[in-house]
């Protein structure tokens, strides 16, 4: 009896270990780790209810609006609960996770994850995977995978490929081969976890001014009334997610369109926020559509953007005071009221947000495109300009 | 459902605990019946026709060749006084004659269907071809023909029992589940080793009790072949197939380091391969024959085909090889030559002794070669590998002479360096075939070892390979691995690491099983971020 109770230990310890090293392996090591993540992971950094405004959606939420700046000028706290190219079917999950861990005056969910043509963005996992990947097992999690599976958007063969939603390690654990094109990234989310908060809130700029000889729409855009349809599969999940809001009795979603500079380029897609528009007007949801409205916004179109769809810090400064504005006067937002830990933390970020967009204000001066946000080498870099 | 893949765990687990847990001891072996025919049918359901057949048409004839004999023997009994010698010889030779034809009928049944999916299309085409030189307007059609999963090896199997049942080596076995068991046993189907009915039906049928010591080693064996697969094997074939998918763009030093590539990534496949069926077989009790014996150790080219693959060597030398070389006609050759001036001679009498013998190995490694596949560069492999065997039996007392001359000791370890090297090479330039898209492709690239060597050129084109520097740095390390054990097995062929292990304190025995288990989620190649690459010899 001795003899199996010991060999039982054994086997159950040496269990253990592997658990415990593939765990490690799975969140430190062998994780696909960029802005995404870090983004994500530093999310569930904020103390509970401590976030005022949570953004939902795709890259303008963390290029157009700075969480710190918000702060630093009215004291309004928020975080861009977003990922890269989000496509509607993270939506839902993202304002599930913004109620549960949050519970937020205002959810703001950009849309730029609706207005598709055509399921290509919906049907690239990497989209999908720069969300979920981040997030904790939850309730939240396996209904959002399960969604995707059933969707049918997506192949999946076998099982193992599902297993691999829950467990990336089995997708990512060659990213070894890549070192070190991500560690940068692995340090900076890991310093992060250590240090119990997001430095810059989510926040990655590019440095660049865009310009374009194109013709730009934006001051003519109210007057361009024609639709053009999304895609079958974005309607039908923006539907859904507009009954479960309806029948959660969910009213503190705002649904929005941040700036864009239309050209001929992004024409059709402005045809689709009108058609998703459309839509929203159809359930009698509120829109803010900064796209069309974009004329009213204090936006200079020739130094404000990076690229047609993200604005650059410059931008984002003008557009953060404008939208905090909007939401003080329109939604009763206001200046959080915070622990002393919770306004040393915040104000920490301010500190560094300052330096962000003097280091981005001085690449761009230089003539230097770079990418911008919390990753390891680059906080080093935004530490040299504390003043 | 691959050996490698996550499914193929969870089946083996489930197996294992119904096999254990079953009440009926006596009927443990149905569970592993339900679990094989599961497996094939998961695998290939649409084909699952054939295998029914081979199973159902062997286990007939068999219990008709066993009752031809049964019948034979009472008669000969029954009339053991009054029949003469000459007409018990008569009797004799005719029950012979009829057990030899009802064999052949289930050979000719079950090889026809082997052959007729694997070759058709081949002599349809060679035959096309030769009518179009001639300008006959005649075109047979080509049909869309696919291998049922695992058919050369369960036929090669089923055919070993027929012919054992005809020599009355073994008795027919009459429950056909039990026969069913023996031909589909799923840690084998895929791609052997192909076991022979003595050894194994047996250890199938009996009632196997939950060891822990086999379970362990059963699981340590497992996951040694897949590291050779899923770390070695199925990365080293990225890079040999960014070769084979653009074989004519590939320089003389690129094709020379992509035959040596696919020396190991072949041997890293096929040894992990059956390294994972013997240690899912050990487990379930089962101890199935040992395939590889560190073949590229081997001195020459006789014994590299007695270490590799060595359960279809043994098919081919208990079925076909010794059947031939004992036949009256290879006898005769034998005789004719002896009778002639020529034959009295020193050359002559060593002639006549292995002429037989090596004209069937000749046969028996062109038949291995066309049994890889139909394809005139498989023709290439069987005639190279054939004809360096009979050549080098033929010519053995001359190469003795050269050495007792030029005064070498054969046990020297240079010498013995120099004869492994030696096979290596001749093995490598029967990889050439493999690896080639055609059979002239396989010529141009011999002209190419010899022209068009350039390391600079070759080694720009080997890092577009698909695989990066830390890559082939991961395969060499593996390479190495696999060389220090195979040394240490080598020294002492009745090592085994996993008992080697058991000596060692507890720590240190775990250690290594964490350490395995840890390689493999780190530097296996599985996930959708690659293509799971399928075992080689399942193709054949």
């Amino acid at each position: 009896m001795k003899k199996y109770l010991i060999r039982t230990v054994k086997i159950l310890s040496l269990l253990l270990a592997i658990l415990i090293a593939v765990g490690v392996l799975q969140e430190f090591v062998l994780a696909h780790t960029d802005h995404n993540r870090q983004r994500v992971k530093g999310f569930y950094l904020e103390d509970k209810d401590s976030l005022d405004v949570v953004i939902v959606g795709a890259s303008e939420t963390y290029a157009d609006f700075s969480s710190c700046y918000a702060y630093e000028k009215y004291g309004i706290t928020s975080y861009p609960l977003a990922s890269q190219s989000s496509t509607i079917l993270n939506y839902k999950a993202q304002i599930q996770n913004a109620i549960k861990n949050q519970h937020p005056k205002l959810i703001l969910c950009e849309l730029n994850g609706v207005i598709y043509g055509s399921d290509v963005q919906l049907d690239n996992d990497a989209n999908f995977r720069n969300y979920y990947d981040n997030t904790p097992l939850d309730e939240i999690k396996v209904e959002g995978i399960n969604t995707y599976i059933d969707s049918g958007i997506a192949t999946i063969d076998e099982y193992g490929e599902i297993f691999e939603y829950y467990n990336p390690i089995v997708k990512y654990h060659n990213i070894w081969n890549d070192w070190p094109k991500w560690l940068h990234w692995s340090k900076g989310t890991i310093d992060s976890q250590f240090r119990g908060y997001s430095l810059l809130k989510g926040a990655k700029n590019k440095t660049q001014v865009f310009t374009t000889n194109n013709k730009i729409y934006n001051d003519e855009l109210p007057t361009l009334t024609k639709t053009s349809e999304i895609s079958e599969n974005c309607e039908k999940y923006l539907r859904e997610l507009l009954d479960w809001l309806k029948e959660e009795n969910i009213d503190n979603v705002v649904f929005t369109r941040f700036p864009h500079i239309v050209d001929k380029t992004t024409l059709e897609r402005y045809y689709r926020n009108n058609y998703t528009r459309k839509i929203l007007e159809e359930y009698g949801v509120e829109y803010l559509d900064l796209e069309r409205d974009c004329s009213k916004l204090p936006l200079d179109l020739q130094n404000d953007f990076y690229n047609l769809d993200h604005l650059n810090v410059y931008g984002q400064k003008k557009f953060t005071e404008y939208l905090c504005e909007y939401m003080m006067e329109n939604y009763g937002i206001t200046a959080a009221d915070l622990t002393d830990k919770q306004k040393a933390e915040w104000d920490e970020s301010v500190k560094y947000y300052e330096a962000y967009y003097d280091y981005n204000v001085d690449m761009i001066k230089q003539g230097k495109n770079k990418e911008i946000g919390e990753s390891d080498d680059q906080i080093k870099k935004i530490e040299a300009y504390i003043k | 459902m691959s050996y490698t893949s996550l499914n193929f765990l969870f089946f083996v687990a489930a197996t294992m605990i119904v096999y254990f847990l079953f009440p009926i001891k006596k009927h443990k072996w149905f569970v592993l019946l339900v679990a094989s025919y599961v497996f094939y049918m998961f695998a290939s359901y649409k084909y699952a026709g054939y295998i029914l057949f081979t199973t159902c048409s062997t286990y007939l004839i068999a219990l008709w060749i066993e009752k031809i004999s049964t019948r034979s023997k009472a008669k000969l009994k029954e009339n053991k006084a009054e029949w003469s010698r000459d007409e018990k010889k008569r009797f004799k030779e005719k029950i012979k004659h009829r057990k030899r034809l009802v064999m052949a009928l289930c050979l000719v049944l079950n090889f026809g269907i082997l052959a007729f999916l694997k070759y058709y299309n081949f002599f349809a085409g060679s035959l096309n071809d030769v009518f179009g030189s001639f300008g006959i307007g005649f075109s047979a059609p080509t049909l869309k023909l696919i291998l049922p999963l695992g058919i050369s090896f369960y036929t090669f199997q089923s055919m070993g029992y027929i012919v054992d049942v005809y020599r009355e080596k073994t008795p027919a076995q009459r429950n056909p589940l039990k026969f069913a068991l023996f031909v589909s046993f799923f840690p084998q189907i895929i791609q052997g080793p192909i076991g022979i009915y003595d050894d194994l039906a047996h250890q199938l049928f009996e009632p196997h009790d939950f060891d822990f010591t086999r379970f362990k080693h059963g699981l340590m064996l497992i996951m040694w072949g897949m590291i050779k697969k899923m770390i070695i094997a199925d990365r080293a074939v990225i890079a040999i197939n960014s070769v084979t998918g653009d074989y004519g763009s590939f320089g003389g030093t690129t094709l020379t380091f992509t035959v040596l590539l696919y020396a190991l990534q072949l041997y890293a496949d096929f040894s992990g391969g059956i390294d994972i069926s013997r240690g899912v077989a050990q487990i379930f009790g089962i101890d199935m024959m040992e395939n590889f014996r560190r073949p590229y150790f081997s001195k020459d080219i006789n014994e590299y085909w007695r270490r590799w693959h060595i359960s279809l060597g043994n098919w081919f030398k208990n079925y076909l090889f010794y059947p031939l070389a004992m036949s009256s006609l290879f006898l005769n050759i034998s005789k004719k030559i002896k009778g002639t001036k020529f034959g009295a001679t020193n050359a002559g009498t060593h002639i006549a002794k292995v002429l037989p013998t090596s004209i069937a190995s000749f046969i028996v490694f062109f038949t291995v070669g066309v049994w890889h596949g139909a394809s005139w560069k498989y023709v290439g492999f069987g005639v190279w590998n054939g004809g360096i065997i009979m050549l080098s039996v033929l010519m053995k007392p001359l190469f003795d002479r050269m050495q007792e001359k030029i005064n070498i000791d054969p046990e020297s370890g240079l010498f013995v360096l120099y004869r492994i090297l030696r096979t290596f090479v001749v093995v490598l330039v029967g990889y050439v075939f493999d690896v080639a898209p055609t059979f002239t492709q396989a010529m141009r690239t011999f002209w190419l070892f010899f022209t068009n060597q350039s390391f600079s050129v070759g080694w720009s084109q080997i890092s577009e390979l698909g695989l990066g520097k830390k890559e082939y740095l991961l395969i060499l390390m593996g390479a190495v691995m696999i060389f220090i054990i195979s040394v240490i097995q080598e020294r002492n062929p009745k090592t085994d690491i996993r008992t080697m292990l058991d000596t060692k304190p507890f720590a240190v025995r775990w250690l290594a099983i964490f350490i395995g288990f840890m390689a493999l989620v780190v530097f296996g190649v599985y996930g959708s971020g690659f293509d799971a690459a399928d075992f080689v010899y399942m193709q054949f």
